[in-house]
């Protein structure tokens, strides 16, 4: 019997009432999926329901029509054993660092000893070490999302959603990050679900990139990256990396059949 | 600065001491005064802080149920408004009959005052979460109680704190306006008879013991909201929201 | 910059109460009701207009407020208690008495029946309501000595005037003070409250002194003398008209303030009548006050207060004004 996919997408949609109370279709019939310990990268123009993926997955959300499936089985509500990370790190500002990577600890009741040791851990791993003690307003912003990170992984999750975490840093902390994300994933290989609005982004990071129309967003392809791993930043003048990236604007400008006029 | 120039100009238009006495006549009327002035200001502090202390503790929690569910928003809101709306002046006498004019109707009073903003304030800091933080938390398959105790509450906190300071000095107000409808004591009581007696200095020192005692009430406040929350940016997580 | 706002704002304490030079506001004691229909009518019936002069009569707030008015300029002319003037002579506010009103003290208490006070003394560990600094609550020291009774076995709670019948019919005090003008209202209400109220005059036994008085600021007697004399002739045509007249004086303040009753105001009318008309206003004409009558005053005064500075009689009145 093979395996059921990691996470898979069938045929989901995703409508949404607006204030004004018109529909919006958010996502019109997305399939595609993700295997076990695959780094997926997920691409698209704004708006175009990259995000309402994550949530789907997370079961935060319920899809309109259509199925998630996660090892086979349908989510209909919050998952155990997923982390998630937005553009935003949306930290505790009344806890500090230590105790913002604690947090899930506390909210699932987990060991707090082995707890605390894995947060001290964690926080080595990504070169915050010396800062436990301070507030998320002492930070930056690269600084914030790195201590998002760790929260995200504090609990081991297996699958690890991240909604363009690296969208509102600059752009050298955003270099930065991507190499230091790899670096995480290397130590700590799981399922990534990674959207993002940079081609480039996309394809550094990801095993495939499922590249996403815009509204109601389909999936427009699955582009694979052949590139060797691990990766590094100095991949991007490849012409095979180049040509990736192109293959992939292609799909995105690639207006979809009813648009012509 | 002030006062020098208050003493200068009474002196000096030879303003006479019922009218606008100066600074030297109301620190004499104060130390003749101040065998009764301790009690005086202990009764209207009293009234202040009951007052403050229920309105908190009424406050807040009826802040968290306002933000549970939309039906109760929409039936409870209504009522508070309406219930601030109603002129405080008008409701003491009533008070008075129906309590007697002991330090009940004063507290009451003060309490009605001071209720309304940490409402609102609190409300709203719960309510004021990032969604993102919400999807995370639920992620987690946390519930109601562990979303409310760990995320809303301390999100309210600044605000609450915000509303205190604001609600400490509108108590003031309240026990006065209580006193002044029917007391034994008190800075507000002692305001009345002193100026019906043309005792305008000591009028003076008891509204200006008023004005202290709210001061100082606002820094004690400030002083425990540093306390508790080491974490917050004054100028920018604190401002009430509505007065 | 700051000092020269506060100078200012100084200056204009002073200033602005004084009033434009022409319009004229004549303060009543406290808010207008059926007793102040003299005033209203010298008003209304055009008696200060004969005289030349636009005068406007209106509230008050308090007997003894009224004296800081007219000190202050903030009212022209006004009804004071000549009690508190006595007072107000001791810290030095120069306003006078031109004309008595109120010639027999109103001071009463109302008691309920059910309190259980036959006499004076049962007021011994009772509770008396009364606004703060009430002049009926400061004489009642006086009141208690001449009446035999121990003033310090009294309890007060200090209320605000419009507390009194609720807290009297409520049984939260056993008194309340008043002017006895205020009888008819308070006979409504008790039967409308199914309460049994008694009444108890401080005149009745042994304390009868000047009340509510027309007073002017002194330096206006010096300065404008005529003026004077205008506005209490024109008064006193208002009030000698209303005393006459009572059912068409209370319609004219009904006019005015339509939440009056006109039968209680005619009622207080009457009652007025009584307090107006003084032996020595028969005697001598409306308006009179006789030096003996004011000497007690002063003495009674001086005494339930304790004032350390001595005025004389002389200081507080003056018949020169009256109208021959």
């Amino acid at each position: 019997m093979p395996r059921p996919p990691r996470i898979e997408f069938r045929e989901v949609r995703k409508t949404f009432a607006t204030r004004s109370g018109e529909q919006v279709e958010a996502l019109g019939g997305v399939s595609f999926e993700a295997s076990q310990n695959e780094f997926v990268t997920i691409v698209g123009a704004s708006g175009c329901g990259k995000s309402t993926l994550l949530k789907l997955v997370a079961g935060v959300i319920a899809p309109s029509a259509g199925e998630i499936l996660l090892d086979g089985r349908q989510v209909v509500g919050p998952q155990p054993d997923l982390g998630m990370v937005f553009q935003s790190p949306v930290l505790l500002r009344w806890k500090n660092v230590l105790d913002n990577v604690l947090f899930p600890a506390v909210i699932l009741g987990l060991d707090r000893h082995e707890a605390h040791e894995r947060a001290l851990a964690l926080l080595r791993l990504v070169g915050l070490q010396g800062f436990e003690r301070k507030y998320p307003r002492e930070l930056s912003g690269g600084m914030q999302q790195r201590v998002a990170i760790c929260r995200a992984l504090l609990f081991r999750p297996s699958i690890l959603l991240m909604d363009e975490p690296f969208g509102a840093l600059d752009a050298m902390t955003r270099e930065e990050l991507s190499v230091e994300l790899l670096r995480i994933w290397q130590e700590e290989v799981k399922t990534v679900l990674f959207v993002t609005h940079s081609i480039p982004e996309a394809v550094l990071l990801g095993h495939r990139v499922v590249v996403i129309t815009r509204r109601p967003g389909r999936v427009a392809a699955v582009v694979p990256v052949e590139l060797p791993s691990p990766r590094d930043l100095a991949m991007a003048t490849r012409p095979d990396f180049q040509a990736c990236v192109a293959a992939i604007r292609r799909q995105i400008d690639a207006r979809p059949a009813e648009d012509l006029p | 600065m002030l006062v020098i120039v208050w003493q200068a100009t009474t002196r000096l238009w030879d303003i006479p001491l019922w009218l606008l006495p100066a600074p030297t006549d109301i620190a004499r009327a104060a130390w003749e005064a101040r065998e009764t002035l301790l009690a005086h200001v202990w009764v209207t502090l009293y009234e202040t802080l009951a007052g403050f202390a229920v309105a908190v503790a009424v406050g807040v929690p009826l802040a968290a149920l306002l933000v549970s569910s939309d039906v109760v928003w929409r039936a409870l809101y209504p009522i508070l408004a309406a219930i601030q709306s109603i002129p405080k002046t008008a409701i003491a006498p009533l008070l008075l009959v129906w309590f007697g004019a002991g330090e009940m109707p004063k507290v009451i009073v003060a309490f009605l005052i001071a209720f309304f903003p940490i409402v609102v304030n609190t409300a709203t800091g719960m309510v004021l979460v990032e969604e993102d933080l919400l999807h995370l938390v639920r992620s987690l398959s946390a519930s109601r109680l562990q979303v409310f105790w760990h995320i809303r509450l301390p999100s309210a906190l600044p605000h609450t704190f915000g509303a205190c300071k604001v609600a400490v000095t509108l108590a003031v107000v309240g026990a006065v306006i209580g006193e002044f409808v029917g007391a034994d004591s008190g800075l507000g009581y002692l305001i009345l008879v002193a100026s019906s007696q043309l005792k305008t200095d000591l009028a003076f020192v008891a509204i200006l013991l008023l004005a202290v005692l709210g001061m100082v009430l606002f820094w004690a406040v400030e002083a425990v909201e540093r306390l508790a929350l080491p974490w917050c940016l004054p100028e920018t997580e604190s401002r009430p929201v509505g007065l | 910059m700051r000092i020269r706002v506060l100078c200012a704002l100084a200056v204009l304490l002073v200033a602005v109460p004084a009033e434009a030079a022409d319009k004229i506001s004549f303060g009543m004691d406290w808010q207008i009701f059926g007793r102040h229909a003299g005033f209203v009518v010298a008003q209304e019936k055009g008696f200060f207009k004969a005289e030349g002069l636009d005068v406007e009569v209106v509230r008050g707030y308090g007997a003894n407020d009224a004296i800081k008015r007219i000190a202050a300029g903030t009212i022209g002319i006004g009804m004071g208690d000549t009690g508190s003037l006595v007072i107000a002579r001791t810290q030095g506010i120069k306003v006078k008495a031109v004309g008595m009103v109120y010639g027999k003290a109103p001071y009463v208490l109302w008691i309920r029946k059910d309190a259980g006070v036959r006499t004076p003394k049962d007021l011994e560990g009772k509770t008396i309501g009364s606004a703060a600094g009430s002049v009926v609550r400061q004489l009642f020291p006086a009141f208690a000595k001449l009446a035999g009774l121990d003033a310090t076995k009294v309890k007060w709670t200090t209320i605000d005037a419009p507390s009194h019948l609720p807290m009297l019919f409520s049984k939260r005090v056993d008194a309340v003070i008043d002017y006895y003008i205020g009888l008819p209202t308070v006979t409504k209400k008790a039967q409308e409250a199914g309460v049994e109220i008694q009444p108890m005059l401080y005149a009745d036994h042994g304390l009868n002194i000047y009340s509510n008085a027309i007073m002017v600021k002194e330096e206006m007697l010096k300065e404008q003398p005529d003026l004077v004399r205008k506005l209490v002739k024109a008064a006193y045509q208002g009030i000698d008209w209303a005393l006459k007249n009572p059912a068409e004086a209370a319609q004219i303040v009904k006019a005015r303030h339509p939440e009056l009753d006109a039968d209680t105001a005619a009622a207080e009318i009457g009652i007025v009548k009584d307090l107006v008309w003084t032996p020595e206003a028969k005697q001598h004409g409306i308006g009179y006050m006789d030096a003996e009558k004011m000497r007690v005053t002063r003495d009674v005064i001086s005494q339930a207060y304790e004032l350390k500075v001595t005025v004389s009689p002389e200081e507080v009145y003056t018949n020169s004004f009256l109208p021959r």
